[in-house]
């Protein structure tokens, strides 16, 4: 008897090895598992938010040599559009200047999609969507007729445009859900004037 | 007994070792994969942020050599800065701007900036600024003579009216030549209220005891004056205006193969308008008027000028920026009208005369400039102002050229075959400089030339004894300075 004891586990021991090893497994799943959420969370927002800047730099940089008389709408502080039309100077022919086509760039009629395109609604028509992610609102605004995030705006949508005289000035708010359902939204804002 | 304890010992703690060991090694692996995931994530995006961010700079750069570029035109430069073999160096980057013509008097920057793995090539079309002569104020290629009983002198019509400056203000006032000047007072007083200044070499001769309030030092260098411009515009059949009727003529741009007004018919030539005549004459006792009340009027006149005695010249505005007459070719003309002409006169190869019963307000440039005795010219330094503005570049058009990565190699510098520490800096970089030299020349004759560097003939310079460039002084070491210059 006191042999074979000597030689294993009694039940006692093995049942409480096994718990301790049981609640020690549970603990390390669940900060794996806090660990790895943490970790889907945080990529999907530094993500997002490298998406957000490099939309709106396309944004800015397509802006950037458009013709500010072509600018339309050139809506004002506190008006605002979710779209702009333009066109861009193309440099010079024979010492006069070439126009590019018109370009647009907005939200599509699913407000999640921000596209360019050009020569819009011609059989010449160009379409790119630049991004699936586009929030309803700009962040911290809510739909209730008062401006929530005070930039001077109110109710305005995931992009807005706001022109004054060379100066446009655009706002963008991406958003993304993780797998729980949480959502993750983050905003880019910038001025540009545009050159010609 | 002890070899039997000794033997159950290794058992037991054996089969512990190892699976703690596993256990260890499962959690381990796990932390070490979940790193690893995020390193990999957090390094992608560092790098496509890197590759935005350089991209960026690059642009800001090339944006850097658009301005330099920009800035160099204002005085005269090229617009080249640098190259792609010497770049300019900037921050941790570098750029070179290239210039090309590009017809109608446009001049094609473009600009590439290159920042570690990025790089940007952006384009500026300028429009060269017009060449102005207003600030020659009252001008003669040829000698000048101010005859007896003259009065010149000048005012701002900025500021107000000649009327109302008299006494009050000291507006600088030049008559000059690319010859000699002589001042003469005979019988009536005659007075220059500012410099005279004739041409290189020459000097001002004076009879009497005329009143000049300035300097009479000659210029180093005479201006060139510019050829005339004339709007391509087909010539309509010439008109003989006799009726007294007044002839209208609309705004617009066209020409007409002479215009010849008969005595007491008047012609109103109504702005903005640029109108051509091969001839334009005045006969005695005729009237033409210019209504700039809604433009300025231009006159291109390519045969003669002939304003008849008697013949009255009328304005509606008191303002000589809206009246402009330009004279082409090799022309003699006169202006013996009566009234008050308020405008510029330009005829780099004409001759012109102004007689005494019109009062002239603006500047008078010509190849031969004449005035008879008792002549009033008051020169308005306002043109001055706006022909020094003119003569600015202007923005044309703008565009983004292209924006590409550098490849693998994230130093420029290595990518260019250059050495940065060798390279200069933006605004020593310009293909051109001011230069203000004072030099002896091969004949051993003292000289000084003030101008672009381009547009100065080294071969000639035996000794250099000042020197600046972009108004910087120039340590000089040595006496034949010329081929050091170059080198």
């Amino acid at each position: 008897m006191s042999r074979l004891g000597r030689r294993g586990y009694t039940l006692i021991e093995l049942a409480v090895a096994l718990a301790l090893l049981g609640i020690l497994f549970v603990k390390l799943t669940m900060i794996i598992s806090e660990a790895s959420k943490a970790h889907r969370e945080e990529s999907a927002g530094m993500v997002l938010e490298d998406q957000a800047q490099q939309v709106l730099d396309r944004i800015a940089y397509a802006l950037i040599g458009a013709d500010p008389d072509s600018l339309n709408p050139s809506s004002q502080k506190p008006f605002f559009s979710d779209r702009i039309a333009f066109r861009v100077s193309l440099g010079v022919e024979d010492g006069e200047i070439v126009w590019g086509d018109p370009e647009v760039i907005g939200l599509a009629p699913d407000p999640a999609q921000l596209f360019w395109a050009r020569n819009e609604n011609t059989p010449d028509e160009q379409i790119v969507i630049w991004t699936r992610a586009v929030s309803e609102l700009l962040q911290d605004e809510l739909l209730n007729g008062s401006d929530d995030n005070v930039n001077g705006l109110t109710d305005e949508s995931g992009l807005t445009f706001d022109v004054d005289g060379d100066s446009v000035t655009i706002r963008l708010t991406l958003v993304t859900r993780t797998k729980d359902g949480r959502s993750i939204s983050k905003s880019k804002e910038t001025v540009i004037t545009c050159r010609n | 007994m002890k070899i039997h304890i000794e033997h159950r010992s290794r058992r037991g703690a054996g089969g512990r070792r190892g699976s703690a060991l596993v256990l260890s090694l499962i959690t381990v692996l796990i932390v070490a994969v979940l790193a690893a995931g995020y390193l990999q994530t957090s390094s992608a995006l560092t790098k496509r942020q890197g590759q935005s961010i350089d991209t960026k700079e690059a642009f800001y750069l090339a944006e850097a050599g658009l301005a330099e570029a920009f800035s160099g035109m204002m005085i005269g430069k090229t617009g080249k800065v640098g190259s792609k073999q010497a770049p300019a160096k900037f921050g941790h980057g570098c750029f070179w701007v290239e210039a090309e013509e590009a017809g109608n008097n446009l001049i094609e920057l473009e600009s590439t900036g290159l920042y570690q793995g990025g790089r940007a090539t952006l384009s500026l079309v300028v429009e060269e600024g017009s060449e102005s002569v207003a600030a020659l104020g009252i001008f003669s290629q040829q000698a000048l003579v101010v005859p007896d009983g003259a009065k010149l002198d000048s005012y701002d019509s900025s500021l107000g009216s000649y009327a109302s400056q008299q006494g009050s203000l000291e507006v600088p006032l030049e008559i000059g030549s690319s010859a000699g000047i002589l001042v003469a007072q005979v019988l009536l007083p005659t007075e220059v209220d500012g410099d005279v200044v004739p041409g290189a070499g020459a000097s001002v001769a004076i009879i009497g005891q005329p009143i000049i309030t300035g300097a009479q030092t000659a210029r180093i260098v005479d201006p060139t004056l510019p050829a005339v411009i004339v709007p391509g515009v087909s010539l309509g059949p010439g008109i003989l205006h006799s009726s007294a009727t007044p002839l209208s003529l609309a705004p617009g741009t066209y020409g007409f193969a002479f215009l010849k007004v008969a005595p007491n018919a008047k012609v109103v030539l109504h702005g903005p308008a640029s109108v051509v005549f091969g001839n334009l004459t005045l006969q005695a006792l005729s009237e033409v008027e210019f209504d700039t009340t809604l433009g300025p009027i231009e006159l291109y006149v390519t045969g003669s000028l002939r304003l008849a005695d008697t013949s009255v010249v009328s304005m509606t505005s008191e303002d000589p920026s809206q009246v402009t007459v330009q004279l082409p070719n090799v022309t003699t003309n006169t202006l013996h009208s009566t009234g008050e002409f308020y405008g510029s006169i330009y005829g780099p190869q004409a001759t012109l005369e102004v007689g005494t019963r019109m009062e002239f307000f603006g500047s008078l440039v010509a190849a031969q400039l004449s005035f008879q005795p008792g002549v009033q010219i008051h020169f308005d330094q306002h043109l001055a102002v706006l022909g020094a503005q003119s003569t600015l570049p202007t923005l044309y058009s703008w565009h983004i050229m292209s924006f590409a990565p550098l490849g693998p190699e994230p130093d420029p510098f290595k990518v260019l075959g250059v050495v940065k520490s060798a390279l200069r800096l933006p605004s020593d970089a310009h293909e051109d400089q001011l230069l203000d030299v004072t030099y002896y020349d091969n004949s051993g004759v003292l000289k000084r030339y003030s101008g672009m560097e381009s547009n100065f003939d080294w071969t000639q310079v035996s000794d250099v004894l000042d020197l600046e460039r972009d108004n910087q002084t120039t340590a000089l070491t040595v006496t034949k300075t010329h081929n050091l210059l170059n080198n």
